[in-house]
């Protein structure tokens, strides 16, 4: 089922001024129910711009974009923001960036709030949003975010999104400034997301080792435009022109890289260190037997 | 977005955007203060083709010009009715209750509105043509004497630094907030009067707890870096006068002789100065008495 | 002369709810000069604080630092040792103070009452060292993180310090930014012979230094070369840190059974060492 849908989008940033810049040259995208997808690109690559599109946070001036069955790009009536936001749950980057209030159940309980839910049915989706980010409700709901670890601070953040019920969630660099505990637990976290609350999930992300770790499909932005648009196993036999590009390509993908070039063929896609160590036991088990 | 730390500042590097800060800052203080001695039609069209040439120098489209004139209609508009209405000498032309339109009232309206247009566009040259970086240099430069009755001059200039390097940046996160807090649900423009003041604070508290994050962090880059180390601070930067800003100043200096000559020969009595508020006071307090 | 000796440095903070919680217990440190230290730890382990005690940002309540000799708590000094140990910390905007690149590097040495024309040759030369002289003119809003942060760089190149502290400078920029900012670093250490610490939780970025010191629960727990390091997986779990990519899957191919020898703490290391087992 197509959850996402935008044709011929494109922005202009400070339009007829000596600052104009283009941010996006018609988009073609289609994002569809159960997607694990995953954005990469330069920053000021566009990819910012646009999942900010598909929030309704920025207005678009060329094109069109359609969220479920909300036509973003309709003129009369105006499209539900409302409803849209809680169908896309956006996690910016530094999340815990925006808490505000003085416990972290007030701060999760924001968004429910603002949808005008009941008391009873704010207070049982704080409690979910907790549990989905593996915070206790009763140990955590009445203590100050502010004296949370960087870590916590970013569960409860990812929380208050969850608390919308959105059934796609964007993550924007969610492992940012994370040591390596905290973004084992951030990832792990977002696997979760995808196999029990969240079908649909988009993340951006530079790090490119831990992208393909879980994501299944790979968009590409470079210079305002989508560069590529592949499933993983696809998408690094272009790995010259993602380097070319000045993008990282996966550790393991360059290291099979090389060893093709020194004729030694590995079986199978090789993407992550999974791949990797399996594909090289297979080749030395093999080698054993010829 | 584009860098609102460069105000107005329209980019083209023309002559004139190359003269000293220093001096564009005396020129136009000069300009304010000479212009309330143009009376006549002919003072008027001397002005208007001083700011037409460095309009042309400067090679700023006219229409961003006339864009500073708009923001001032609402003043230009206002002030002129009164004056047209409340101005009693000369031949009167129409008369109803305290309302009365003169021939000289409305010489006056005319003349007071071009004289306030005319203002507001020559300062706004200095705007365009200037970036407040370079105004913070040239009002440090200008206040340097009163380090000598122990004005922290020095000081000054540095947290003016300090606050337009952080203004785009502060903008910047603002708008973060903004739209991470709208992704929550969060509607900023309805609701009644409480309800938008309450709105806020989900975007200040961040805003502040930020703000005092960066000031800590940059209290300490300050001290990494030296400051206080010395008495005798140098600065690398040097404001020179050239050539350039001396056949300015004697292009300046033709206007006013050319603004004072006719003031002398036209022998106009003695102007309001006030934008015409003054004459409106006393003319009220006329009609009151009479 | 050692550039840095710390002994027995301790220090507590207070939490906003009024606890007392021990940033650095009892630690001891010494970096010649120009060796390239990597300090390594999981946040709130203590590194933060070892950065700042050692240009007197903070003074340690025991134990005693001396940078070049001069002990910070000799508050006479105190600008001898940040003109010879500079700082670059975490967020390239929270450290500029100027609006346009070649005023934000002239600051440290105005503030040192440098001369004018000496001020200028060194904004040039700090500008060059770091790869972004064409940006002189420029406003860094618009630059990318990699680009503030070397211009942060040049900012501290301008005081000529002996010795940089690099405070998490990676931690949020992107893998490009990254790589320009530890390349620049290395350069320094090379090139000029500044002495580095280099502070982070990326382990590939502590592969090829000198030594690695690794902190946790406020101490520094092991200091060896990078290959003896790395070699104690068990202290760098316990330490919450992980271990260099090309490493991790060499352990493993090691624990299946695959004979692979040396120390594979780099991707070229890795590719090599493949190459020759499976030929």
């Amino acid at each position: 089922m197509q959850n996402i849908e935008v044709k011929n989008l494109t922005y202009t940033y400070s339009k007829k001024t000596p600052y104009e810049k283009i941010a996006l040259k018609d988009i073609n995208l289609t994002i569809n129910e159960g997607d694990f997808l995953g954005i990469i690109g330069h920053t000021g690559s566009g990819k910012s711009t646009f999942i900010q599109h598909i929030n309704g946070l920025i207005k678009a001036q060329d094109g069109e974009i359609k969220v479920f069955d909300i036509n973003l790009t309709q003129k009369k009536p105006k499209p539900d923001l409302r409803k849209l936001r809680q169908e896309v749950g956006m996690v910016f980057q530094y999340p815990e960036y925006q808490l505000f209030a003085d416990t972290v159940e007030k701060d999760i309980a924001f968004g429910p709030k603002n949808l005008k839910l009941p008391a009873e049915e704010i207070k049982n989706r704080v409690r979910l949003a907790m549990d989905a980010v593996g915070l206790d409700y009763d140990y955590y709901k009445n203590r100050s975010p502010f004296d949370l670890s960087g870590g916590q601070k970013r569960r409860v953040a990812i929380a208050g999104v969850l608390a919308m019920k959105p059934k796609v969630l964007i993550l924007d660099e969610p492992t940012a400034g994370l040591d390596p505990i905290g973004k084992r637990q951030i990832l792990n976290l977002i696997t979760n997301l995808k196999n029990t609350i969240t079908p649909t999930i988009i993340v951006i992300s530079h790090d490119i080792n831990e992208i393909t770790q879980y994501c299944n499909r790979l968009v590409v932005f470079n210079n305002a435009k989508i560069a590529f648009d592949l499933p993983i196993n696809e998408l690094f036999t272009h790995s010259e022109e993602l380097l070319n590009m000045g993008l990282d390509i996966p550790l393991c993908v360059k290291v099979n890289n090389y060893l093709k070039a020194n004729n030694i063929k590995l079986d199978g896609d090789i993407i992550t260190p999974q791949d990797l160590i399996t594909a090289i036991i297979k080749y030395k088990n093999q080698g054993g037997s010829l | 977005m584009r860098d609102i730390s460069f105000g107005q500042y329209y980019p083209t590097n023309s002559p004139i955007h190359r003269l000293d800060p220093r001096a564009k800052l005396i020129f136009s203080l000069l300009f304010m203060i000479f212009i309330f001695f143009a009376k006549s039609y002919t003072a008027f069209m001397y002005v208007f083709i001083f700011l037409t040439i460095v309009t042309i120098v400067a090679k700023i489209p006219p229409k961003i010009v006339l864009k500073s004139i708009k923001l001032i209609l609402f003043l230009l508009i206002f002030t002129g009715l009164i004056n047209l209405f409340l101005y009693s000498e000369g031949n009167v032309l129409a008369h109803w209750w305290i309302f009365t339109i003169t021939d000289k009232g409305i010489d006056f309206t005319i003349k007071l509105a071009l004289r306030l247009a005319l203002l507001v566009i020559g300062t706004n040259m200095l705007s365009l043509t200037t970036t407040p970086m370079e105004l913070t240099d040239a009002i440090e430069c200008l206040l340097k004497p009163l380090k000598y009755i122990k004005v922290p001059v020095h000081d000054i200039a540095i947290t003016m630094s300090i606050a337009l390097r952080f203004i785009p940046t502060l903008m910047e996160e603002t708008d973060k907030i903004i739209a991470a807090q709208k992704a929550r649900g969060a509607a900023f423009d309805t609701g009644k009067i409480h309800e938008r003041v309450l709105s806020m604070v989900p975007i200040l508290i961040p805003l502040f707890v930020s703000s005092f994050r960066r000031a800590d962090e940059l209290a300490d880059a300050l001290d990494a870096r030296c400051y206080n180390a010395t008495k005798n601070r140098t600065k690398m930067k040097k404001l020179t006068f050239s050539y350039r800003d001396l056949i300015a100043f004697l292009i300046l200096a033709v206007l006013i002789v050319l603004i004072m000559l006719d003031c002398y020969l036209t022998k106009a009595p003695a102007d309001s100065i006030f934008f015409g508020t003054d004459y409106y006071i006393v003319n009220l307090f006329k009609s009151w008495i009479g | 002369m050692k550039a840095i000796h710390i002994s027995g440095a301790t220090l507590e903070y207070k939490t906003q709810t009024g606890g007392i919680v021990r940033a650095l217990n009892n630690v001891s440190l010494d970096v010649e000069e120009g060796e390239f230290v990597a300090l390594l730890g999981h946040n709130g382990s203590g590194k933060s604080t070892l950065a700042k005690i050692l240009n007197g940002l903070l003074i340690p309540r025991l134990g005693e630092v001396e940078i070049f000799g001069v002990n910070t708590k000799d508050t006479s000094k105190i600008f001898e040792i940040r003109s010879n140990i500079g700082m670059v910390f975490q967020n390239p905007d929270n450290q500029m103070i100027a609006s346009i690149v070649e005023d934000d590097i002239a600051f440290g040495p105005e503030n040192l009452g440098i001369p004018r024309e000496e001020i200028i040759d060194r904004v040039n030369w700090a500008l060059e060292k770091v790869g972004m002289s064409e940006h002189k003119k420029s406003t860094p809003f618009k630059m990318s993180g990699g680009q503030k942060q070397r211009i942060a760089i040049a900012g501290i190149l301008a005081i000529k310090p002996k010795i940089i502290v690099f405070d998490e400078s990676t931690a949020m920029l992107d893998p490009q930014g990254r790589k320009e900012v530890l390349e620049v670093a290395k350069q320094l250490n090379k090139e000029e012979n500044i002495t580095i610490i280099w502070i982070t939780h990326y382990m590939d970025e502590a592969v090829d230094c000198d030594r690695v010191a690794i902190m946790n629960d406020a101490r520094i727990i092991a200091m060896d070369t990078p290959q003896n390091i790395f070699k104690q997986t068990e202290l760098i779990k316990s330490a919450g840190l992980d271990l260099p990519l090309p490493l991790a899957i060499a352990n493993s191919l090691r624990d299946n059974g695959i004979d692979i020898e040396g120390d594979i703490l780099t991707e070229n290391a890795l590719k090599e060492e493949l190459c020759k087992i499976l030929k």
